[in-house]
């Protein structure tokens, strides 16, 4: 903690929140006296049908892939004006999208983790 | 320590005890209504949401899993409900610009009213004086005691981000404090 921050965590120590009106905590309990809490509710989604679309997806991207990979030959004339490697590139582009969102997983596990831990 | 109290409010509210519910207000009352305060600043409004907050928070109470405090839960209950209320009143409700606060306290009228006489009263109006976002995240931090990934929870941002936006309102409560203390700015770093 720098001098800069101490000296603010000393005044702001200082601070004291402000206070509602006098009748609030009354006001609160009267507001939920004719209330219950509310049963968890069920997820919306399935979690294994979230799943099971991603698989779909996962599998179609697969698919074509190996269709790019194996039926180059066969491909519509258009695709012999891509760059050359272009399908490479795609695959390039696709790892560090992966990363990036299997980096951005990890660290939002991480950021669980550490709330779980400060509790 | 707290939160341990807390669950166990919690667990008491949940098996029938509605009253014990009102120890939890009474504890978090200030808090929730100072945060709710910054976004707000009509007073009956800021109240009227912060009890709002509190039904909500009772009404979704079995959803509190303890993955987290439980202050956190609940100002992040207070801030959607503050932004879901800003959203509803619209145009409505305007904030003054950097410019209108520059010259507001460059008028230093937070330190020539008499009821601001001591440190603590000056520092809460240049507080005030900050745009919304910065005063809450201000509160959230210094106040609220919260952790820069507790307040990245709470107003649905990255931890690094709220770092950086906490930095940021640091530095302009500070220009707010020396615009209006002039020499005197020190009294910022005694104590």
């Amino acid at each position: 903690m720098t001098q800069e921050d101490k000296a603010y965590k000393n005044v702001m120590d200082a601070l004291e929140p402000e206070q509602p009106s006098m009748r609030f905590s009354k006001n609160v309990m009267d507001a939920i006296e004719g209330m219950e809490v509310a049963p968890v509710s069920k997820r919306y989604v399935n979690p294994l049908v979230v799943k099971g679309i991603a698989a779909v997806l996962i599998l179609c991207i697969l698919i074509s892939i190996f269709v790019v990979f194996t039926a180059a030959g066969s491909l519509p004339e258009y695709t012999n004006k891509l760059p050359q490697h272009f399908s490479l590139y795609l695959l390039g582009i696709n790892i560090v999208l992966l990363m990036i969102l299997a980096e951005r997983w990890l660290s939002s596990k991480k950021r669980i983790q550490d709330l779980q831990d400060n509790r | 320590m707290q939160q341990a109290q807390d669950v166990d409010i919690i667990q008491s509210v949940l098996q029938g005890n509605k009253a014990a519910f009102a120890v939890l207000v009474e504890r978090y009352q200030s808090y929730v209504f100072t945060i709710v305060g910054r976004l707000i600043p009509m007073r009956e409004e800021a109240e009227d949401v912060s009890q709002e907050v509190f039904v909500k928070a009772y009404l979704s109470l079995a959803g509190f899993k303890g993955t987290s405090k439980f202050s956190t839960w609940l100002y992040t209950i207070a801030h959607t409900t503050a932004i879901s209320h800003l959203r509803k009143s619209g145009p409505n409700v305007v904030f003054a610009d950097e410019n209108t606060m520059a010259a507001i306290t460059d008028n230093r009228t937070a330190f020539h009213q008499p009821q601001h006489n001591s440190l603590r009263s000056a520092v809460n109006t240049c507080i005030k004086l900050l745009p919304p976002d910065d005063a809450e995240i201000i509160t959230l931090f210094y106040m609220a005691e919260q952790s820069i990934e507790e307040i990245g929870v709470i107003m649905r941002m990255e931890p690094n981000t709220a770092k950086v936006k906490l930095h940021r309102a640091r530095q302009k409560l500070k220009d707010i404090v020396e615009r209006s203390y002039g020499k005197e700015k020190t009294l910022l770093y005694r104590n």
